[in-house]
């Protein structure tokens, strides 16, 4: 399951729900489902897996099993 | 070039007005608005003095980019020693003010003493008046404005008031400018008001200069194509801060019920979807965004309230639109206080707008004043009969009218959480440092967040230091000293430039460096501009400790220190603020004890 907050949302196709099942290949990485999702790979991401921040230095290799719940945020910024 | 080379000194007490050049010296050293005005502040008052005494000092100051083409350059701050904290306050605003007072030839506006009756001062270029405001105590910030553009038949006045929040010395009245933006934090409104001064009413015709005007204009082309590129600001541009609110919600960082919870069932009522949401008789809360003065981002927000809601039902004279939901207002009124109805906290935000006061502060005010209600300790006939529990909308919306007019348990809401949870007897549920409520960030879940808060100058704070990256990555207090030392030090050279904070997601040290190099005379390199932060965050410590703070002020409550984050991804966590201190104070080139080194001030030319 992904979920995916803030300004990201915006890259969700119309209509589509937040949180939603995603079927990605085996062994996919947090950064290949931020591919799958068509977010610009550019900006930087805070990514959780199960409620566990993973760092930035994991993004493309930590592999994600079956049934994690993945969370795709901004960056977070004061205002 | 860049600065006006002009300060206007007002003697309130004698009703002199007088003219005296820019002290250059210390413009090179602190290069303006708030690095230069805390230099002002240090030399012209004793930091012991009563914050709500004749004896503080008052200072307007813009930047020396303030009113140029670079973009966000309509920032203006307000420096004085603040009534919440009684440490500096450093109190910045947007809008249009700010231009118009560089425009008028002004780089600061020095206010001393106490005026013996209101008034109000008017200024039309280089001509300066204090005129009498007998007709405007008493008067909301929005009615003050709209007399005085009628009064002198100039709808180009921009105008900075306050309403009877600071007119009574609410601890966290704010002073107001161009209806919706606010110098917000701090009290720096109450001190305004303790001077009998109600308004300052500028128009500025002079434009301003800059040093080499070719090169400045290939910068901010150059700096502007960052901007308008990055993601940051894409994202503020469409959605505001607001767009925060449903990452810090699944982060488990978002304050909720006082700190209790880090997250909030309610977010997705009053994120930046819930303002969108069309409800059934078909109103939509959003309406559109709005910029400042000179800037490209326009992450302010228009809104208005559902005319059926219970809040403006039968009240016309709230029909009209009016600003929006931030992210600190929107968890201010909403999470920490239990609400989720979206024109409930729209409501509360006019009330701030309209009588001057600090949304943050009076938010997690209320929290606390909605706990010591549900322990008992705070009762119906304390509040009469309003039931302050967790979640009543009725209870925000009345309360921040009664605080606005400084109404009956609004005079108690007035003091601020930390003054009103010690009259209560449980000083520990005041949320804050140093006397100011904590933002919409909770300090378990942002560690770097928590070092920031307990050592900001200004009480807690979570726009004078950047940890939100180190934070993201890793949620230990583990390497965050030196980072949010040199975020401190970039953000306060950031806040003597006279630009926003926000392009900073697009903007470094070069693109700022660049822009003061071509506007201002001298030369201008990176290391000199963040030396000159440094400088500023060590002289406002300074100010600080000869006003009395010490080590001991460089902390947070134990709610966030032994109670762990019962959810969210810092589940079990308590903020680590013991480990990053003495990690801190070696990385400023501070003693244990947190005071500047002999060293330290010499290498930075502090005396």
């Amino acid at each position: 399951m992904v979920k995916v907050t803030g300004v990201l949302e915006d890259h969700l196709p119309p209509n589509s729900s937040n949180p939603r099942e995603l079927d990605v290949k085996t062994d996919a990485t947090p950064m290949d489902v931020v591919r799958h999702l068509r977010i610009p790979a550019a900006d930087r991401y805070l990514i959780a897996v199960n409620g566990d921040v993973v760092p930035q230095s994991e993004h493309a290799l930590r592999t994600l099993g079956e049934n994690d719940n993945i969370s795709i945020m901004p960056p977070l910024k004061g205002g | 070039m860049g600065w006006q080379r002009k300060v206007l000194r007002i003697n309130l007490t004698n009703g002199e007005v007088k003219e005296e050049p820019l002290n250059m010296d210390w413009a090179f050293q602190y290069i303006g608005e708030r690095g230069l005005a805390s230099k002002y502040l240090m030399e012209n008052m004793d930091p012991k003095t009563d914050a709500m005494s004749p004896e503080n000092v008052l200072i307007f100051a813009t930047g020396p980019l303030t009113g140029t083409m670079a973009s966000t350059s309509g920032r203006y701050a307000v420096i004085t020693k603040g009534p919440l904290t009684n440490a500096i306050a450093c109190s910045n605003s947007g809008g249009k003010f700010g231009a118009e007072l560089k425009y008028a030839g002004y780089d600061l506006l020095i206010l001393e003493g106490k005026a013996p009756e209101p008034v109000y001062l008017h200024i039309l270029d280089d001509s300066a008046e204090i005129l009498p405001a007998g007709e405007l105590w008493g008067k909301t910030v929005w009615d003050t404005e709209a007399w005085l553009k009628s009064t002198h038949q100039n709808p180009h006045l921009k105008v900075a008031s306050i309403g009877v929040a600071g007119e009574r010395g609410v601890r966290y009245a704010c002073i107001v400018n161009d209806l919706h933006r606010a110098a917000g934090r701090s009290g720096v409104g109450a001190v305004m008001g303790s001077k009998n001064l109600k308004a300052i009413a500028v128009r500025g015709t002079r434009g301003v200069t800059v040093d080499d005007p070719d090169r400045f204009m290939q910068v901010v082309k150059e700096v502007n194509e960052l901007l308008v590129n990055d993601a940051g600001r894409k994202g503020l541009t469409t959605h505001g801060t607001n767009a925060m609110m449903s990452s810090m919600q699944e982060f488990g960082g978002l304050p909720t019920r006082n700190f209790q919870e880090v997250q909030f069932e309610g977010y997705y009522k009053i994120n930046h979807r819930g303002v969108r949401a069309k409800k059934r008789n078909g109103h939509v809360n959003y309406i559109t965004n709005k910029a400042c003065f000179g800037c490209t981002i326009a992450c302010g927000r228009i809104a208005h309230i559902d005319k059926e809601h219970f809040t403006i039902i039968n009240r016309k004279e709230y029909w009209h639109a009016s600003g929006g939901l931030e992210y600190e207002t929107a968890y201010a009124f909403g999470p920490v206080v239990g609400v989720d109805d979206v024109d409930a906290l729209t409501f509360a935000n006019y009330m701030m707008n309209e009588h001057g006061m600090d949304p943050i502060s009076f938010g997690v005010t209320l929290a606390a004043a909605m706990e010591l209600y549900e322990m008992g300790v705070i009762t119906s006939e304390d509040t009469d009969g309003v039931s302050l529990n967790f979640g009543n909308a009725e209870a925000l919306a009345v309360m921040s009218e009664k605080t606005g007019k400084y109404e009956d348990f609004g005079q108690v809401l007035g003091l601020g959480s930390k003054r009103m949870c010690e009259k209560y007897g449980h000083p520990e549920l005041f949320m804050g440092v140093k006397g100011q409520e904590f933002a919409g960030y909770d300090a378990r879940a942002l560690q770097g967040m928590g070092l920031g808060y307990a050592t900001s100058n200004r009480g807690a704070c979570h726009l004078k230091h950047d940890t939100f990256e180190v934070d993201m990555d890793d949620q230990t207090g583990n390497g965050k000293a030196k980072p949010c030392k040199e975020s401190q030090d970039f953000v306060a050279m950031l806040d003597s430039t006279g630009l926003c904070l926000f392009p900073a997601s697009a903007w470094g040290a070069p693109q700022y460096q660049q822009m003061l190099d071509a506007a201002c005379e001298g030369d201008w390199s990176e290391d000199r501009i963040l030396e000159c932060g440094e400088r500023t965050w060590t002289l406002e410590r300074q100010f600080n400790m000869a006003a009395g703070l010490t080590a001991a002020d460089d902390t947070l409550p134990p709610r966030l220190l032994n109670d762990p984050a019962p959810s969210g991804t810092a589940k079990g966590k308590v903020c680590e603020l013991g480990k990053m201190i003495p990690e801190y104070y070696a990385e400023r080139g501070w003693s244990s004890d947190g005071v500047p080194t002999p060293e330290t001030l010499a290498r930075l030319g502090i005396t």
